[in-house]
Parts: C-alpha cells; sequence; structure tokens
C-alpha cells in the first residue's frame, strides 16, 4: 500500500471516530453522565483560547517543564557519562541511581513540595526527577556499548583522552542519548501535569484538576487534547532527532 | 634494521591472580622496506606482538626499537590496520581516512581533504568517499581501513589479520591489491595472518610462530621476485614451500590438540 494511502486511512478512521462519538450523544443513543460531544469541546477549546487561559496556563506549564528538564539535562547527561565509562564511580553511583528509580516519582511529590514550595518549585523539581532517570541510563548504556576497537583506532594514531571522548565516545553514543532525552519528555510531561493537579489550580494541569472537579468535561476533554499533543510534538522532534543520527550508524561496522 | 624485537615478553595478569603469558622470548629484526609475515595458530600472541610493536600494550621485559628507539607508546611512524575493520560507523570514507591526520592537528582542512582523497584514489574507491561504512562490502571496507592508515604517511604498517573477516575470493584480490599498493613507496609493512597462503604470497620473510605461549618457531625466506602476481601461487616452487610452512604449522596445530585431549 502507498503511504499516502496509508495516511488517508488512518486520517479517516480517526474522523469516522468522532462523527459516531458526536452522533451517538446528538441521537441519545448513549446515556452515561455528560461524556460531551467533539462539537462541544471544538466550542470550548475555542472559549479557553479566546479568554487567554490556556495560554496563560500554558505558561505556567512550560516554565515549570524547562526548567526542571533543562536541569535533568545539565545533571543527568554528565553523570550517565560517568557512569557509564568509569568503572569505580559507577560502583558508587549506579546503586543511588537505582534506589532512586525504583521509587515512584509521584510517591516523591509530597516531599518535594516541602522542599521547593508549592508551585513552580515543587513542579520543577518533579519534572527533573521525571526525566532525569531515562537520560541517566540511557546516556550511560549508549557510553558503555560504544566499541573498545574504535577507541583503539584513536589511540594507535596518538589521540588522547580528549580525542577519544570528541571522536568516538560521544558521536557513538549520541542516538542513545538522543533517545534518552526523548523518553525523558515523556516522563517529564507526565511529572509536569501530575505536579500541578496536586499542588495547585495553575498550569494546565491545575486547570484539568478544576474542570474536573466540577465535572465540565468538554474543557475537561479539551485541556487533555492540549497535552497530548504537546507530547506528541516533543517526541516526533526527538525521534526525528534520533532518525537523523542513526541512518549514519545503522549498524556496526 | 629499522625494526628491532628482541626478547620480548609479554604477560598479561589474570582476574584469578594466574598469569597468562601470551608472547616468550620473541625476536625479530625488520630491515626498512621489507614486508614481513608473521604467522601462526590463532590464540599464540601474533596479535600482542604487533600490539606492542604499535605502542599500544607495554612489553612485560624485552626490547622493541623503531629507528633505534625505544617505543614508549603510539608513535606517528606506525599505523595499525584493523581486522575487523573499525571504521567509525557515523563518519563517511572520506571522514574515516581523515581520522589519524586530524589527530595530528599539523593540517588545514583543505590539505586533509586533498590527502585523504589521493588515497580513497589509491585503494579504488573514488566515488565512494561520501558513502558510510555500512553501504560498503567488507572488501572496500577494509581498503579504507588501508586508506586510514596510509593516509598518515607511516614508514611501518602494520596489519593485524587485516583479510581475515573477509570471503575466500576477496581475499585473494585484496592482497593482489596491497601489494599493487605496497610497490608503489615500499613501505615496511608488519602482517599478521594465520592463512600460510597469504603468509607465502606477501612476505619477503614469513615469520612462523609457536603456540601458547608465543615464540619463533622459524623464520623462512621468500624468494620469489617482485611484483608478484597471483600466478606464482600455482608455481611447484610455491607448493613446497606452502608445504614446509604448513608442516611446521601442522605441529603447533597438533601439539595443542594433543594437549588439551590430554588434558581432558
Amino acid at each position: 500500500m502507498k503511504p499516502t494511502h496509508r495516511k488517508w486511512i488512518s486520517g479517516l478512521s480517526v474522523l469516522a471516530f468522532l462523527a459516531i462519538w458526536e452522533i451517538l450523544v446528538v441521537t441519545g443513543g448513549v446515556k452515561v453522565g455528560d461524556v460531551s460531544r467533539p462539537t462541544l469541546v471544538v466550542k470550548s477549546f475555542f472559549e479557553l483560547t479566546a479568554s487567554g487561559e490556556i495560554f496563560q496556563n500554558l505558561i505556567i506549564s512550560l516554565r515549570s517543564f524547562f526548567m526542571g528538564f533543562a536541569g535533568a539535562l545539565v545533571v543527568g547527561i554528565p553523570l550517565g557519562v560517568v557512569v557509564g565509562h568509569y568503572r569505580r564511580p559507577a560502583l558508587v553511583l549506579d546503586p543511588m541511581v537505582m534506589a532512586i528509580y525504583t521509587v515512584p516519582r509521584m510517591a516523591m511529590l509530597p516531599l518535594l513540595v516541602v522542599w521547593f514550595g508549592v508551585g513552580l518549585g515543587a513542579n520543577a523539581a518533579l519534572v527533573f526527577f521525571s526525566g532525569l532517570f531515562p537520560i541517566i541510563i540511557n546516556t550511560s548504556v549508549g557510553i558503555r556499548e560504544v566499541d573498545q576497537t574504535y577507541v583503539g583506532v584513536v589511540r594507535s594514531f596518538g589521540g588522547s583522552e580528549w580525542d577519544v571522548w570528541t571522536k568516538v565516545l560521544l558521536p557513538g553514543s549520541l542516538r542513545q542519548i538522543i533517545s534518552g532525552i526523548r523518553l525523558g519528555v515523556g516522563r517529564g510531561i507526565l511529572g509536569m501535569v501530575v505536579g500541578e493537579m496536586y499542588t495547585g489550580t495553575e498550569g494546565i494541569g491545575g486547570r484539568i484538576r478544576v474542570y474536573g472537579n466540577s465535572f465540565r468535561t468538554s474543557e475537561l476533554i479539551a485541556l487533555i487534547t492540549i497535552v497530548s499533543i504537546l507530547s506528541f510534538l516533543m517526541m516526533e522532534l526527538f525521534q526525528w532527532l534520533e532518525r537523523r543520527v542513526k541512518g549514519h550508524q545503522a549498524e556496526k561496522v | 634494521m629499522q625494526v628491532v624485537v628482541e626478547n620480548l615478553n609479554v604477560v598479561f595478569p589474570q582476574p584469578d591472580g594466574s598469569t597468562f603469558r601470551a608472547v616468550e622470548g620473541f625476536d625479530v629484526q625488520v630491515e626498512k622496506g621489507e614486508f614481513i609475515t608473521i604467522l601462526g595458530p590463532s590464540g599464540c600472541g601474533k596479535t600482542t606482538t604487533l600490539l606492542v610493536v604499535d605502542g599500544l600494550v607495554p612489553p612485560s621485559s624485552g626490547l622493541v626499537l623503531i629507528d633505534g628507539k625505544r617505543v614508549t607508546g603510539p608513535s606517528p611512524e606506525c599505523a595499525l590496520v584493523f581486522q575487523e575493520f573499525a571504521l567509525l560507523p557515523w563518519r563517511t570514507v572520506e571522514k574515516n581516512v581523515m581520522l589519524g591526520l586530524e589527530l595530528q592537528r599539523n593540517f588545514s582542512s583543505r590539505e586533509m581533504k586533498e590527502i585523504a582523497l589521493r588515497y580513497i584514489d589509491m585503494v579504488g574507491l573514488r566515488g565512494f568517499r561520501n558513502h558510510y561504512p555500512h553501504q560498503l562490502s567488507g572488501g572496500m571496507r577494509q581498503r579504507v581501513g588501508l586508506a586510514r592508515a596510509l593516509a598518515v604517511n607511516p614508514e611501518i604498517l602494520l596489519m593485524d589479520e587485516p583479510f581475515g573477516a573477509l570471503d575466500a575470493q576477496t581475499r585473494e584480490i585484496m592482497s593482489s591489491e596491497l601489494l599493487r599498493i605496497w610497490e608503489q613507496d615500499k613501505k615496511t609493512v608488519l602482517f599478521v595472518t594465520h592463512g600460510i597462503d597469504e603468509a607465502v604470497y606477501l612476505g619477503d620473510r614469513v615469520v612462523v610462530m609457536t603456540g601458547q605461549p608465543g615464540r619463533v618457531k622459524e623464520v623462512i625466506k621468500v624468494n620469489f621476485s617482485r611484483p608478484r602476481s597471483l600466478e606464482i601461487k600455482d608455481l611447484p616452487e610455491f607448493v613446497s614451500l606452502r608445504r614446509r610452512v604448513w608442516d611446521l604449522l601442522e605441529e603447533e596445530v597438533i601439539g595443542k590438540v594433543k594437549a588439551r585431549s590430554r588434558q581432558a
């Protein structure tokens, strides 16, 4: 089947689903509380946009996301590199990383609130901890899996430790690092929404809680859609980056 | 003498506290422009010897001199060609060939490009300079490996079973290609292999090694005139020389099998 045909079929199936949903609700075929329907969702989306509610809260959410995630990158990549390459630090850090990794991030939230305060502090911290571990783990695996023969090549040409890093270890693990970042973005967005839902009424997560508590399903679905579009776009971006790098190292040579 | 190896011993400590004697009392003297092949059963320390000459593995004892100077680490005089090609998969052919030049930091990027192109041409890969290693066949990859080593213009070319990962036909073609390229400026070559045919066809002298620990069993002079074509492999002299080398090697291999069956 041609790729364009496939796209058409996927698009049509989504449209068909929305149409059936709309029709079932309008004709009274479905009788479960207030399930809302696509046209109402679109209407409330425009209302929320017009009032500036979406924009304001999106800014609040993204601020805590980027603060936390920048921290996760700055800490996670170097830590992953160290754990991946040096045996002694790995022995010291590995158990700690694993211990913290096994704690469900959401269970840490009350603690983070105490430490960093409700709002931006706790939310950014939750994003940080959510995004951190996929980055550390993927970076360290990426570094560890670089073929040692390549290191031998650089050394045999008289390359220094610095050359080993810049010519082999970093380029060789780039794909894996990006894939860690991609996973981290997904977890980070999850952390962002959950943190906001738990700690306040601001941010997209906060609004989701507010509308949820008052059973306003149209607004609720509109907000959830925004979150999913946001993570979809971020994932696509990193998947695209990953593919670009992957093309160059399709197999071990 | 350009390369002198005297009473070389290499011992690797094992995790269980014991030691593994990889090379024991290895001697060889190589003249400038000589093509030496080192032949031995697998695991006999051929590769280790080569890595010691390259300066990647320190000798446990003994002397390794290049141009009269003691080898203390990798030097620009030597370039190594790897068995598994070891091309960086994220670099194009051209960038791979440039690697050694980049690491020497003596050239502008334009000069490096020019040099790389010259050697890519020499190994017959014109038109493939923007390909990635995974787009090339095994033989082509090793041509890149050879170009990469030659590009730094070493005095000594160290080759670690460079055609070991290739199929039989490609292997034949590559060895005659290697001789064609070698004839152009006759660098000193130390070529490690476990292929008897290859060792006799390529070398001025064949150093036959014993198995574990690696020692020199015998050095055989090969007197065929150069340039050599693949046809010399059919000459009766070649066949009898190969027979002689095979007999030497057979003792080693069979000795090893017997020793193993005694253990079992």
